[in-house]
Parts: structure tokens; C-alpha cells; sequence
């Protein structure tokens, strides 16, 4: 099956079949626009903003979900749930925080939707806590000062 | 007419598609298609006629007066209602629950004793309970502008006793005329009887003192001229407790900003009315009657009066001074001595009491008598050997009363850091809120005394009119109570953490006539009405209803201190586990995340974990906020600013808005309501929950052989029948079994 050739940031040359590749809208849109002979390009397509480690997670991701139906049309009056997560991919995910987010960078900037939504769904799960546990669970400070986190406590407003 | 004159003759009655009608200037133009191609044919000059009926015009929202900002295709307006975000509802689902009962007051400490983080959802929700109502219960009091406000009531009251106006100087609740007019007259007509009542109940009380025989004389006579002013004085006190009564109950001082109030504004609050609390003072009473002065002068009175005794019984509605000082201690102190003496269902064997009595020389003079209440305990056979004389019931007039404030400073109350002012206001805040309540106390215990049916009076501290009608707070009341040396476990001092409700909360309908001590509790959250039936179903149909025990199972030896409880239903989701949060007073689903591994952190010198969730960029943190519900964005707004402004984005798709109304004072005296702002936020709503599965936990069974008070007695000797103890001792004779044991019918 043809190949394409993909530089990751690290300046590191991977190389992913062409069909899986194109559930990037990003790398569909690069080969559309490349004049590509069949014989191919030895030019490797740069990806500056995503690492070949995190290539490979996408690509393993790419290569699972190959066969999937096209996601629906996104309704945004439809309730989103967190909780229709594969087994497959949660075990996908069980990775670190840093690997998790730069995975859905690396989907975002791939405009890859299916991840996206899978790896967004598993941050949106970690925070479905209590503001307590957001601040543990992600290193966030808050920069609220006293009366405000006060009025804030006080209103329940946003 | 003018319409009519701009419209042409033929095109008004013209509804032809394939009108072939030349035009003509004032008779008639030409037909055109809908510019927004919605089919429609009609001539031009119907143009703007038919922006008002076409589907694909852009109008805006049926609910734009009540802030949603949207504009659609008026084909789509049915369908943006469903999300509107004005089209808010309000759950105005109630439950009850009684307050903790005398006998179970223990247990209840032990349960919410350390209870720092709430697990348990059903003290969870029942502390929130407790909550609300303390703040419910708080009574707004300016002295200054209660005293300002006096003379202001007063003009409006219609005052019929022609006695000498005392300005009363117990601080009165303020009232804003203007806005409680009509509410205010019929709190003062409420008063008004209630305080008749009061004073039926307290003749009756003293003048069954008087009944009692076996009496020793202790006390001097009072002087001729004290008692005289006495009278006059007990006649002005008498109206002029009415005014006071009827001056001050169900009166409000609203500032109008304060927080809780503007909360009320938006209609989202479930509380009762909020006001701000600033007690200057307290006024005393006992069952409604002030008692201080007179219980001085009756103090001063009897020179004789053993000191011993002055802590004895008081019978309801005449105190002495309780510590035996000159200067008299607070009334209510010394009242509270009746539940020493007088309790809930029982008298003591050797009670006494010092009752004010009409000498027996003299009818018109009054002296203590020191009345042993074994006398009266069995109240079917009086115990008077002689006919009782009624004359004294003709001298109830004499007994004096003064109003007068009393600092309740000597009391010791200690300082409450979350300004409850009062250390149990939980009891107090409960205590009078009850009436015959059979698990709570009584106002009076009703006894026959030589045939008359005679209330005993046996709270210790005012009605709630009474309450009301002064400044008195309810921690200040309940302080007093706290004093009660014979009850001293009354006293709580951590009113927030110790519950005071059942922890079993009943649905009673609303139609369904409660008892008074029952309290209700609303709902009142808001939600999007696409929100609502989801929680109506899950908390209130699935949580609240399993909190009894079903959801929420609490070990079988919870009445005796144990804490422990398990939670036997999960939401389906694999791991998912309902929390409660305390800020938001509302249920939330919290789902169980695959462990995240942590990685160890290469940069960072420290060893320390960035944050990574701020470094995404601000379309990848909406779109992962998209997945959350109303619970979850509450939280995650109150994180920091960037999540705030993440949130916020998105409050027009998924949030509600809220008007919320002020009131507008205009120069010619007359007011308005009118809109202040729209507010902005989140439901409490959780995603909702489609199917509840049985949590994988131990049975009870097994905590129980480790529970601490599972105390296993081993009896080794053999117990006795009771029906075997008696045939035994008859068969000691020597009959047969047979003989002695009675045949079964």
C-alpha cells in the first residue's frame, strides 16, 4: 500500500500508509495541495507541531479506528456524553497528563475528529469534580483574589 | 387609514399567485417572490406584510424580554425554545423532616461528630437543610431604626387603652411600612390574639399556684403602695405589650442589597426570607410576659425568701430571681428552672415551687408560698382537703409586671466566629420552632386540678410571636436555654456540623396539613427546561428517594454512634459515584477516570507537574468544557480566570439567564419593580443518569462483626420466662405443672 513520509517536529522521518494518513484532515488537505507523482515524493511532509512519538500514538489510534463510520454531524443541542468511551480506548489513554494533552494537540492540529473528541472526553471526565480536586488533579492556580473567590462562593454565579 | 390609502385597491384583496392584473400607480404593482425564497408570491407592496408571517425571516426570541439574545428563522423559534436559555423552570419539589427529638439528640451528635468532608449523601443533604433554615430564621433588627420607627407604628395602629404610652425600649423588629402595610396589619392582628392567649394561659397558670394546698408562708406582704403601682403600672405594661406585639410581628427591615435578598431577587432561592441581623439588645420574656421587673420586686419583697429555694420551681408566668442576687438575673434563666421541676410528662416526687398567693388574712395582699408539688401530681384526686377559694383569681390583676430589657451579657455567651450570635441558635432556631411536637416539648402540660382543665407552663422561652415581636435573637433565646442547668446538653456548640433534623426526610404533599414542628424544605433550584426532567428524576426521584436507607445504607447500630454507611447504588457508568457539594447545595455525578499515569516531569527542575490543561489553546479547552454538565461548569468556572472565561463562552449555549428585580422608589412616593439585570449562569443540573446498578461492596454483615459497637452479650446463665418464674414458684408446693398453668382457649 502506498506511503507517505511524515517529519515530526524532532526533525525525525516517519513513515505511515497514505489511506490512514488521510483521516487527517490536515495531512488530506497538505496531499491535495502537493503535485504527487506515483512514483512519490521522497519529501517528507513537515509536521512541525507534533513530535514522531506522538505520531506513533496517532498512528496506532489511526490504524485502530480505520473502519469506523464518519462521526455524525455534531448537534449542539444534543446532550454530550462523557461515558461512551471504548474499552479499547480508555485503555488507549491511560497514559500520562503531558502524553493526554499533547495528544489532543497533535489531534487538533491534525484536525483528526474522532481523537479529538475521545481524548476531550477523558480531560472532561478528570474534571467532573470538584474545584478542589481540578486544582489537584491539574496543577491549576487560581488567580482569583480573596473577595472575588468569596463573591464567587457567595453568588454560585459565573 | 392611512394604510389603507397606501395600499392599492386591487393588491389589498389580491392573493393570487398568478394575479395577471396590469400594474398601475395607486391601483395596483407587480408580483414578486419572497426575497428570502420561502415560496411566497404576492405583490410587491405587501413586502413588509409578509416579513411578519415569513418562516425564514430572522426574528428574534419569543423570549428576549427575559434576556435570551438569540434571533432565528421564525421556523426555528419551536425549536430554540427547547434550549432557550430564558426558558428557565423552577423545581419547587418539597421535603420534610421533624427535628431531632430530645431522646435522639445523643445519637445524632455521635453521628455528625468530625464530619469535616460530608461523604455521606444523606447528611450531606440534611446539614444543608440545617443551613438553609438557620439562615431562614435569622431576624433583622435595627434598634435605631426600630425606635425611630416606634412612634411611625404606632400612628398607624389604632391603640383603644387610653393608659399612658410607655416607650418601649426592647427594640421592636423594624418595619417597613411602606412595603409590609397590608401583611403588617394582619401580623399585628395575629399578635394581637396570640398575646391574648398568652395571657389567658398564664392567669390560668398562676391562679392553679393558688389552688395548691399545704402551703408554708415565706414571704412578706407586699407594701399598700408598691402594689398599687403595681397595678397601674401591670395595666399600662398590659396594653402596652400589646402595642409592642402588635408593633413588631412579621416585621422586616429589608436592606434590599443585602446578598441573600438579591439571591431572593432572581428567584432562585429556596430560602424563606433572608434578612440582616443586628441585635442590640434582648428583651426577656417568659411565654410572652416580661418578668424581670416583677420578679425584683417580688424579690425584694421577701427578706425570708430562702435563697435554696429561689432556685426552685417558678410557676410559669412569675419568676424570681434565679441566683438569688439583687440585681435579677434574666427571667428566662429563672423560668427555665420549671423544666427542672415541672418535665415533659412528669413531676418529680419532692418538687417544690413558689407561687404568688393571696394571704389568707388579707385577700388583697400577696405572699409567697412554697407549694410541694407531690401534691400535685395526681391531678385526678385533688389533694385539697378543703373547698378552694376562688377569691384570688379576683388578684390576678395585682401581680406586677413591668417590660424591661434584659442584658443577657451575664449569661456568657461566648462569641460565635461565624457570627451566629448564639451558641446553640441550631436549638433554639429548632426548639421554637416547636410546638406539640411529641418528640420535641411542650409548650404546657395540661392537668386537672380540682376540676379545672389547667395548662402547666413548660417552655422556657417565648412563642414565636413573642420571638418576633422583639429584638431578641433566637442564638440569644437559645442561649438562655442554655443556661438551664438541668439540661445543659441542649448547648451545641458547633450549630453547622451537629445536626439537629432527622436524617430521614419524609415527602409529605403539599395540600396535606403538616404539623407546625414539621419543617418544609424547597427545592428552588433553576434549570434549563431541558434540564428539568433529568433532575427531577434523578434527585429527586432516584437520590432523595434512596437517601432513607436504600441508596444510602447506614449500619444498623447508627443510633448508637456508628458512623459507618454504604452506598449501594451507582449510576450505571463504570466507576461513575454521585458527590455532593456543599457551595453549590446540589447533587453531582463524578465519573471514575482510568488512572492517568503520571509522568515523571523531565523540565522541570523542581520535579514539579506543569499545568497543562491552561497551556491548551482556548478553542481545544471550549470544545473539552462542551463535554461538561452544569455541575461540572460551576466547578471548573470557580478554577481561575481562564476557565472562568472558558466557561463563559459558552453560558449562552448551555447556561440560563436570570432576571433579577429591584425595586424603584420614585419621587411621587409610589414604586415599581422593575428590572435591575440579567444575570448570567449555570444549573446545578448533572448529565443525567439512565440506569443505577448495584455497587460492589461488602454486605452489612461484615462491617458488623467489626463494628466497634456491636457489643455481643453472651449470656451464660439460663434467662427466666416470666410465665416459667411464676409456675415455678407455684409447682414450689408441690402442685403439678399441669394444675397451675392456665388452659388455652
Amino acid at each position: 500500500m502506498p506511503s507517505i513520509r511524515l517529519q515530526g517536529s524532532d526533525g525525525e522521518i516517519f513513515e505511515v500508509d497514505v489511506e490512514l494518513a488521510k483521516q487527517s484532515v490536515t495531512i488530506k488537505a497538505m496531499l491535495e495541495d502537493l503535485v504527487m507523482d506515483d512514483e512519490g515524493d521522497d519529501d517528507p511532509i513537515p509536521l512541525t507541531n507534533v513530535n514522531v512519538a506522538i505520531l506513533k500514538k496517532v498512528t496506532q489510534w489511526c490504524t485502530h479506528h480505520k473502519d469506523d463510520p464518519p462521526p455524525p454531524e455534531d448537534d449542539e443541542n444534543k446532550e454530550k456524553q462523557t461515558d461512551d468511551i471504548t474499552v479499547w480506548d480508555q485503555e488507549f489513554l491511560k497514559v500520562g497528563q503531558r502524553t493526554l494533552f499533547e495528544l489532543i494537540l497533535a489531534a487538533n492540529y491534525l484536525d483528526i475528529e474522532g481523537l479529538l473528541n475521545v481524548t476531550c472526553k477523558t480531560v472532561a471526565s478528570m474534571i467532573k469534580e470538584k474545584t478542589e480536586e481540578i486544582h489537584k488533579t491539574f496543577t491549576v492556580e487560581s488567580d482569583f483574589t480573596e473577595e472575588e473567590e468569596a463573591q464567587m462562593r457567595k453568588e454560585k454565579l459565573v | 387609514m392611512e394604510e389603507e390609502v397606501q395600499q392599492h385597491s386591487h393588491c389589498v384583496n389580491c392573493v393570487s399567485r398568478r394575479c395577471m392584473t396590469r400594474p398601475e400607480p395607486g391601483i395596483a404593482c407587480d408580483l414578486i417572490g419572497c426575497p428570502l425564497v420561502c415560496g411566497a408570491v404576492f405583490h410587491s407592496c405587501k413586502a413588509d406584510e409578509h416579513r411578519l408571517l415569513c418562516p425564514f425571516e430572522r426574528v428574534p426570541c419569543l423570549n428576549s424580554n427575559f434576556g435570551c439574545p438569540f434571533t432565528m428563522a421564525r421556523n426555528k423559534v419551536a425549536e430554540h425554545l427547547e434550549v432557550c436559555p430564558a426558558s428557565v423552570v423552577c423545581c419547587t419539589m418539597e421535603w420534610n423532616r421533624w427535628p431531632v427529638s430530645y431522646a435522639d439528640r445523643k445519637s445524632y451528635e455521635n453521628l455528625s461528630r468530625d464530619v469535616d468532608e460530608v461523604a455521606q449523601l444523606d447528611m450531606a443533604l440534611a446539614l444543608q437543610d440545617q443551613r438553609m433554615l438557620l439562615e431562614s430564621l435569622k431576624v433583622a433588627t435595627m434598634m435605631s431604626k426600630a425606635t425611630d420607627k416606634i412612634s411611625e407604628t404606632r400612628e398607624q395602629i389604632s391603640v383603644k387603652s387610653s393608659v399612658q404610652e410607655i416607650p418601649c425600649t426592647n427594640g421592636l423588629v423594624s418595619v417597613d411600612e411602606e412595603s409590609y402595610g397590608a401583611l403588617y396589619q394582619a401580623t399585628v392582628e395575629t399578635t394581637r390574639s396570640l398575646a391574648a392567649a398568652l395571657d389567658i394561659l398564664n392567669s390560668a397558670t398562676r391562679d392553679i399556684g393558688m389552688l395548691n394546698t399545704s402551703l408554708s408562708v415565706t414571704t412578706d406582704k407586699m407594701d399598700e403602695s408598691n402594689r398599687e403601682s403595681f397595678q397601674e403600672r401591670n395595666l399600662k405594661d398590659e396594653d402596652h405589650l400589646h402595642e409592642e406585639e402588635m408593633g413588631a410581628v412579621g416585621g422586616v427591615d429589608h436592606n434590599g442589597i443585602s446578598q441573600n435578598a438579591q439571591s431572593e431577587q432572581n428567584g432562585s432561592s429556596d430560602l424563606l426570607c433572608d434578612l440582616s441581623t443586628t441585635s442590640l439588645g434582648t428583651a426577656v420574656l417568659c411565654n410572652g410576659f416580661p418578668l424581670e421587673n416583677m420578679c425584683s420586686q417580688i424579690k425584694d419583697q421577701d427578706q425570708n425568701f430562702p435563697r435554696d429555694s429561689i432556685d426552685s420551681n417558678i410557676e410559669n408566668g412569675e419568676c424570681a430571681a434565679a441566683d438569688g442576687t439583687s440585681e435579677p438575673s434574666s427571667s428566662l434563666l429563672v423560668a427555665a428552672q420549671l423544666r427542672e421541676i415541672i418535665p415533659f410528662s412528669a413531676l418529680p416526687d419532692s418538687a417544690f415551687q413558689h407561687i404568688l398567693m393571696p394571704d389568707e388574712d388579707d385577700e388583697e395582699d400577696l405572699y409567697w408560698k412554697k407549694v410541694d408539688l407531690g401534691d400535685v401530681k395526681d391531678v385526678d384526686d385533688p389533694p385539697f382537703s378543703h373547698t378552694p377559694s376562688f377569691k384570688f383569681l379576683s388578684n390576678s390583676w395585682y401581680i406586677p409586671k413591668e417590660d424591661k430589657a434584659v442584658d443577657t451579657s451575664d449569661l456568657e455567651v461566648a462569641e460565635d466566629p461565624m457570627d451566629l450570635q448564639g451558641i446553640d441558635l441550631i436549638t433554639a432556631a429548632l426548639l421554637f420552632c416547636l410546638g406539640d411536637s411529641p418528640g420535641g416539648r411542650g409548650i404546657s402540660d395540661s392537668r386537672m386540678v380540682d376540676v379545672y382543665h389547667i395548662d402547666f407552663g413548660t417552655q422556657t422561652f417565648s412563642l414565636p410571636s413573642a420571638i418576633l415581636a422583639t429584638n431578641t435573637m433566637v442564638g440569644e433565646i437559645a442561649s438562655a436555654s442554655a443556661c438551664d442547668h438541668a439540661n445543659p446538653q441542649l448547648s451545641n456548640p458547633s450549630p453547622f456540623q451537629t445536626l439537629g433534623l432527622d436524617l430521614v426526610l419524609e415527602c409529605v404533599a403539599r395540600y396535606q396539613p403538616k404539623q407546625r414542628s414539621m419543617f418544609t424544605f424547597v427545592c428552588g433550584q433553576l434549570f434549563r427546561r431541558k434540564e428539568f426532567p433529568s433532575h427531577f428524576k434523578n434527585v429527586h426521584g432516584d437520590i432523595h428517594a434512596g437517601l432513607n436507607g436504600w441508596m444510602e445504607q447506614r449500619c444498623p447500630l447508627a443510633y448508637y454512634g456508628c458512623t459507618y454507611s454504604q452506598r449501594r447504588f451507582c449510576p450505571s457508568t463504570q466507576g461513575a459515584k454521585i458527590i455532593h457539594d456543599r457551595h453549590l447545595r446540589s447533587f453531582g455525578v463524578q465519573p471514575c477516570v482510568s488512572t492517568v499515569l503520571e509522568e515523571p516531569s523531565r523540565n522541570c527542575v523542581l520535579g514539579l507537574r506543569s499545568d497543562h490543561l491552561s497551556s491548551l489553546p482556548f478553542e481545544v479547552l471550549q470544545h473539552i468544557a462542551g463535554f461538561l454538565d452544569g455541575f461540572s461548569l460551576c466547578q471548573l468556572a470557580c478554577v481561575s480566570r481562564l476557565m472562568r472565561d472558558v466557561c463563559g463562552s459558552l453560558l449562552q449555549s448551555r447556561g440560563m439567564v436570570i432576571l433579577q428585580w429591584g425595586k424603584k422608589k420614585y419621587p411621587e412616593g409610589n414604586s415599581s419593580w422593575q428590572i435591575k439585570e440579567k444575570v448570567w449562569r449555570f444549573s446545578t443540573a448533572f448529565c443525567s443518569v439512565n440506569e443505577w446498578k448495584f455497587a460492589d461492596i461488602l454486605s452489612m454483615a461484615d462491617h458488623l462483626k467489626t463494628c466497634s459497637y456491636n457489643v455481643v452479650q453472651k449470656q451464660e446463665e439460663a434467662v427466666p420466662l416470666p410465665c416459667m418464674c411464676v409456675t415455678r414458684e407455684l409447682t414450689k408446693e408441690g402442685r403439678s405443672l399441669r394444675s397451675v398453668l392456665k388452659p388455652v382457649l
